[in-house]
């Protein structure tokens, strides 16, 4: 295991450079001149010039990718030119956000994608198959935004049950200590934090959660099926066992490592920042960041953005080929 | 049947998560935590603040917090960009204009509890003008744009008492004091500067009517009462900054009352304000033109009637109620109405495609001629949707037998070429920084200005007697005088027509109806030190 | 004497159905057809019959693993068919099933030793420490190791695996067990000693078996008595010496002759089947066989044969056999 492990990270090295190419050069094909874009429509040409000199802009591309990597390599991910803050202290400020995001929604994706796929492979062909099976292809198709607009409008503006922006309402004070605030509200005992942050977080988690839920309920689904046909289900039943121990124990279990994949990639996915979501709701989450970096053409924010999210993305599908062996004792790691 | 157990299940964990966070009802939760009865100002915008050290910043966003915060030197009245005492009371120049001596406002103090003082003053300007200070960390973009680099034409400040600060120039700058008032110079706290140095734009202290508290990260900058300040106080505890980008969900948050007051409205829902009882919509007055430049030194259009017969061809009422939801006035002149210096004399080119015609037939064009006409990529207040506005003014040419091709680039090639004169027919636009007729007529019109590859003035307009008009008023320092130079000029670029003006938009901005003392600035951020909120 | 396990006019038929939204029967899949017969406490009734003649689907029906269609399963007394849910998951306790495919009737998710120990943790056969020491003994009794309790299934060979299912099999103590080809995905050298182990089994826990094959060859050696069955029906049915010297249906002749014989100069009369085995959607009317029967006359065109008694214990479905 030990050995995989340190297997699959030397195999990263090539896949950050790759990523790390691809993100500085990424910056230099926008159209448009970064330092304008930095100072302004109204820049004059001397302070471009000095700019494009403190920034390295003058240099050749190579040079330019030595010193990105060089300072990388050094722990260095460089200042954001807006705000002139360190890269990573502006991910840091925003990663805890986003997490527990993408956590929120990757539950909520999980126990309803995952039931409603189970029910679904059990009751082939019923109303509740055809019904949630509908709703899943509708779930991936709707529009974020549109859904986002329409929840806020329904549970917030009309019904007031919750709040439709940000993570605390004004007034609410909660002492950051993990920044995750459903954590730091438990930690701390304050329960009206709490209360607050679980209204603020429900709706862009479930905003969020409709296309993994529904690509889980369908893998569930196909997955639950192939298993349920298998002989050793009918070997279960043979035992005596009850139904629901043979469709969570036996079943799902089998049925699981495809679903682990879809998960992986899913929450892999989500924790890149989702835009959308993170811009109805106004959550304060890394996909705005890299949002407004793009937009701002932040040069430093974004190249090393991209990095830092690919490195997120990759680790995180390591830990999911970690845990098929755990789900699989088939599965040898080597 | 086990599956309807299931089923059952399932709907119990939904029913359960909005019921957790269901009962804590709507109101509640403010309540529970806000305390007493501490006032709260929510203002919600677009976009978090990019800084909050006013003078290396460029947004509204930053601006609007730093505003509250700081002081500067002079102040815009409440309703114009009349110029009035700030941390400064009096003024006088000397020289012709190239020195001014400023007294300070004594017993003044920072927020940290240090003394504002002279020295505070030319820490300040130091650290600005002066690449080689310690403290000079950062761009200063705006030191540059309107002073002219580093150091500029600020050659020396001079702490010459206490209470006296004295700046000499390179040359007289006619909109020096305007400049000083511009949200940007807020007066900082040196030792605050000294002691936060880099992450001075995270510790921002002033002298101004709030004070700062907290800023977290793309979702609120809190300020509070400055209960020490030397105006009349703030009216609310506190105010919150809030970031909402989108506007369907910001306007949504003040329909369900959790924030007071918003900037950022769709033109669409403008109406839904108006029949809304709770809500108030208020106008910001304009500090921007929207403008058709024609290149002067193109063929076609170096006819000044040509030009004319141009301008009375574009129906700009149409353009006003299609596109900017009625919330703008046509133009007539370069700039805004709310400025001084404004010549509302001049009687610009009513919309008359006969007159049109027989403009281009005297010009020896009676079948008009072909020619392009360039949309900007991206929406400016005072352009909202520049491909549709082309297509209508494409439309309104037509009519009078001018043939044109809309072309577009992307937003920094469009600058580009536009200062390269490559260009026909120009759409652009200008937002005012510090509310002087001198930011728009001089920058925009003057023949000093057409210079290829940095040339502001994209209609390549050159008139000596405009631009003798316009240096005189630069030079002199009596305001009235200068009143009476800028009419003038006003008088004969209408003559000469260069342009088409526009539009001056007006931004529209929503509030509770509770909301009380709220006096939208013509320079996009005002001081909310008046505003109050009825319970 | 008293059959442990009686079973009447047993159907299994399944519906095909056409259509996505409104569901249309196109037809019906006579799988099993009108099954009976007795199985005595002690003996083993082999079941034998080609793929798809639904001897599989009999087997299930029993233990109602699918349910039948029509017909009656008695077993102990108890009509099986009748009971709940509840009660019908205590009576597996005493009707277990080993089947075919030993590599996939084992969950690949757990160790052998859960797979055993399951049941007899569900049944309250015992319970913790006494519980692992009974899956030690049942590895023990099908000739395996008490440490192949922590092993997952894919480690083991076929014949390994199978002894597996066996032991899973047995673990609760039943009286019935259905065991369905369990050898006829194993080695030709394999079966031998599954069976064999089966036989073992057998007279030590005083074990009943139903056992299903697709040659007479495998039953040979087990089966007290043999009943063939084609096409959703038994054809002819008789204790096993007594069908493998004096097979009465033309089927039945038809299976023994298939079956190699070791003396290459051995003479005997080979027939051949025509065609395969028919479908059982929409089968034809008449005897199911006729479409492949050399012997066939009109009236087998035209009339189903009865399931007749040709002597003590010995019957036959054919208009051409008489007593």
């Amino acid at each position: 295991m030990t050995r995989y492990i340190i297997k699959r990270l030397i195999g990263l090295i090539p896949v950050i450079i790759g990523v790390s190419i691809i993100a500085f050069l990424l910056i230099h094909l926008i159209p448009g001149d970064p330092a304008r874009a930095i100072l302004g429509e109204r820049a004059t040409e001397q302070a471009l010039n000095s700019l494009r000199e403190q920034l390295g802009l003058n240099d050749p591309l190579h040079v330019q990718y030595g010193r990105f990597m060089g300072q990388i390599l050094q722990g260095d991910f460089g200042r954001s030119v807006i705000t002139n803050s360190p890269v990573i202290e502006e991910f840091a400020a925003r990663f805890p956000a986003t997490l527990e995001l993408s956590v929120a929604a990757m539950l909520i994706a999980v126990v309803v994608g995952i039931l409603a796929g189970v029910i679904s492979a059990v009751r082939q062909y019923s109303v509740f198959d055809n019904v949630s099976m509908v709703g899943a292809l509708i779930g991936v198709s709707l529009p974020i935004f549109w859904l986002g607009l329409m929840m806020q409008w329904l549970f917030a503006f009309k019904l007031g049950l919750l709040d439709a922006s940000a993570r605390l309402s004004v007034g609410i004070s909660l002492d950051p200590i993990t920044n995750f605030y459903v954590l730091d509200s438990l930690i701390t005992g304050n329960w009206a934090a709490l209360k607050d942050t679980l209204r603020h977080l429900v709706m862009p988690s479930f905003a969020l959660a409709t296309i993994p839920m529904a690509i889980i309920a369908r893998m569930t689904r196909s997955s639950m099926l192939e298993v349920l046909k298998q002989d050793y289900i009918r070997t279960a039943r043979a035992k005596g066992l009850k139904n629901n121990t043979v469709i969570f124990k036996h079943a799902l279990k089998n049925a699981f490592l495809p679903i682990l994949t879809v998960m992986g990639l899913q929450f892999g996915t989500l924790m890149g920042g989702a835009v959308l979501t993170e811009t109805i709701f106004s959550w304060p989450g890394i996909g705005r960041l890299m949002y407004e970096a793009i937009m701002q053409r932040d040069f430093p924010v974004v190249q090393n953005g991209i990095l830092i999210i690919s490195l997120i993305f990759v680790f995180i599908n390591l830990i999911v080929d970690i845990l098929y062996s755990f789900v699989d004792p088939r599965i040898r790691l080597e | 049947m086990k599956v309807k157990r299931l089923a059952a299940a399932l709907f119990l964990v939904l029913a359960m998560m909005v019921n957790i966070v269901g009962c804590g009802g709507g109101d509640n939760a403010a309540k529970d935590a806000g305390g007493d009865k501490e006032k709260i100002f929510v203002f919600a915008r677009s976009g978090d603040a990019s800084g909050l050290d006013p003078i290396n910043v460029t947004d509204g966003e930053s601006l609007y917090v730093t505003q509250q915060i700081f002081d500067t030197l002079l102040e815009y009245a409440d309703d114009s960009t009349d110029l009035q005492p700030g941390l400064a009371t009096e003024w006088e120049s000397a020289k012709d204009g190239k020195e001014w001596t400023l007294k300070l406002r004594e017993g003044v103090k920072f927020h940290d509890g240090t003394p504002f003082n002279a020295e505070a003053v030319k820490f300040n300007f130091d650290r600005w003008r002066d690449e080689k200070h310690p403290n000079h960390q950062g761009d200063f973009s705006y030191y540059t744009y309107m002073f002219g680099g580093f150091p500029g034409i600020i050659q020396d400040v001079a702490a010459v008492d206490e209470y006296t600060v004295k700046f000499v120039l390179t040359q007289p700058q006619a909109p020096f004091l305007a400049n000083l008032a511009m949200a940007t110079f807020g007066i900082s706290s040196p030792e605050a500067v000294k002691q936060h140095g880099e992450d001075y734009f995270k510790n921002p202290v002033g002298t101004g009517p709030f004070k700062f508290v907290k800023w977290e990260k793309d979702q609120q900058v809190v300020v509070e009462k400055n209960a020490a300040y030397w105006g009349e106080k703030a009216k609310v505890d506190k105010i919150v900054f809030r970031t909402i980008p989108d506007n369907s969900a910001r306007l949504m948050e003040l329909q369900s009352g959790t924030i007071d007051g918003m900037i950022g409205l769709n033109p669409d829902d403008v109406e839904t304000i108006k029949n809304d009882a709770n809500l108030q919509l208020l106008m910001r007055p304009s500090m921007n033109v929207g403008y058709l430049a024609m290149n002067t030194e193109k063929d076609f259009l170096k006819e000044q009637k040509i030009r004319q017969a141009i301008n009375h061809a574009v129906n700009k009422q149409a353009l006003i109620d299609a596109f900017y939801a009625g919330l703008a006035k046509p133009a007539k002149n370069p700039m805004p109405p709310s400025l001084w210096g404004y010549n509302d004399e001049v009687k610009g080119y009513e919309y008359d495609p006969a007159k049109a015609k027989a403009l281009l037939a005297e010009a020896g064009y009676p079948d008009g001629f072909e020619t392009t006409l360039w949309a900007m990529p991206v929406a400016r207040p005072y352009m909202p949707q520049p491909k549709e506005i082309a297509q209508a003014i494409q439309q309104d040419l037509a009519k009078v037998g001018i043939t044109t091709k809309i072309v577009t680039y992307d937003w920094q090639t469009y600058i580009e070429k536009g200062e390269n004169a490559e260009h026909d027919l120009y759409l652009f636009g200008w937002t005012g920084d510090n509310g002087d007729p001198d930011n728009f007529l001089y920058v925009l019109l003057d023949k000093s200005n057409t210079v290829k590859g940095s040339a502001g003035n994209v209609a390549f307009y050159k008139n000596d007697r405009v631009s003798s008009l316009l240096v005189d008023a630069q030079k002199e320092s009596d305001q009235s005088k200068r009143d009476k130079l800028y009419k003038d000029a006003q008088v004969l670029i209408n003559e000469d027509a260069p342009w088409v003006p526009l539009v001056h938009s007006t931004p529209p901005i929503a509030a509770k109806k509770s909301i009380s003392g709220w006096l939208p600035h013509a320079t996009g951020t005002e001081c909310f030190v008046g505003v109050d909120k009825a319970e | 004497m008293e059959a442990l396990l009686k079973v009447r006019n047993l159907k299994k038929h399944f519906p095909v159905t056409k259509g996505i939204i409104r569901e249309k029967q196109v037809g019906l899949v006579k799988a099993v057809d009108g099954v009976g017969f007795d199985v005595y406490k002690g003996e083993t009734l082999g079941l034998v019959g080609e793929s798809g003649c639904g001897k599989s689907t009999t087997g299930r029906c029993i233990l109602r693993l699918i349910e039948p269609t029509e017909g009656e399963v008695h077993f102990d007394g108890v009509n099986v068919r009748t009971l709940d849910s509840r009660a019908m998951r205590r009576i597996r306790k005493d009707m277990q099933m080993v089947f075919q495919d030993p590599y996939a009737s084992l969950n690949p998710r757990m160790k052998v030793g859960d797979i055993i120990m399951e049941p007899i943790l569900l049944h309250g056969i015992a319970r913790g420490k006494e519980a692992r020491e009974r899956v030690n003994e049942l590895l023990d009794v099908v000739g395996l190791a008490g440490y192949h309790a922590e092993r997952y299934a894919h480690e083991f060979s076929g014949g390994q695996r199978q002894r597996i299912g066996i032991a899973r099999a047995l673990a609760v103590e039943p009286k019935l067990i259905v065991c369905d080809e369990p050898v006829s995905a194993l080695d030709v050298s394999i079966q031998a000693q599954v069976i064999n182990l089966m036989e073992d089994l057998q007279e030590q826990f005083d074990l009943t078996f139903i056992f299903i094959a697709h040659d007479l060859s495998v039953v040979h050696h087990i089966s007290d008595r043999v009943a063939v069955m084609y096409l959703g029906r038994i054809v002819e049915m008789a204790g096993y010496r007594e069908l493998y010297q004096n097979p009465r249906h033309p089927y039945t002749k038809a299976l023994l002759s298939a079956i190699p014989v070791p003396d290459p100069n051995a003479k005997k009369e080979k027939i051949m089947l025509k065609g395969d085995v028919i479908s059982p959607l929409n089968p034809p009317p008449g005897c199911n066989f006729h479409t492949r029967c050399p012997y066939a006359v009109p009236r087998c065109r035209e009339e189903a044969p009865e399931l007749k008694e040709m002597g003590t214990g010995h019957s036959a479905a054919c208009h051409l056999v008489n007593p």
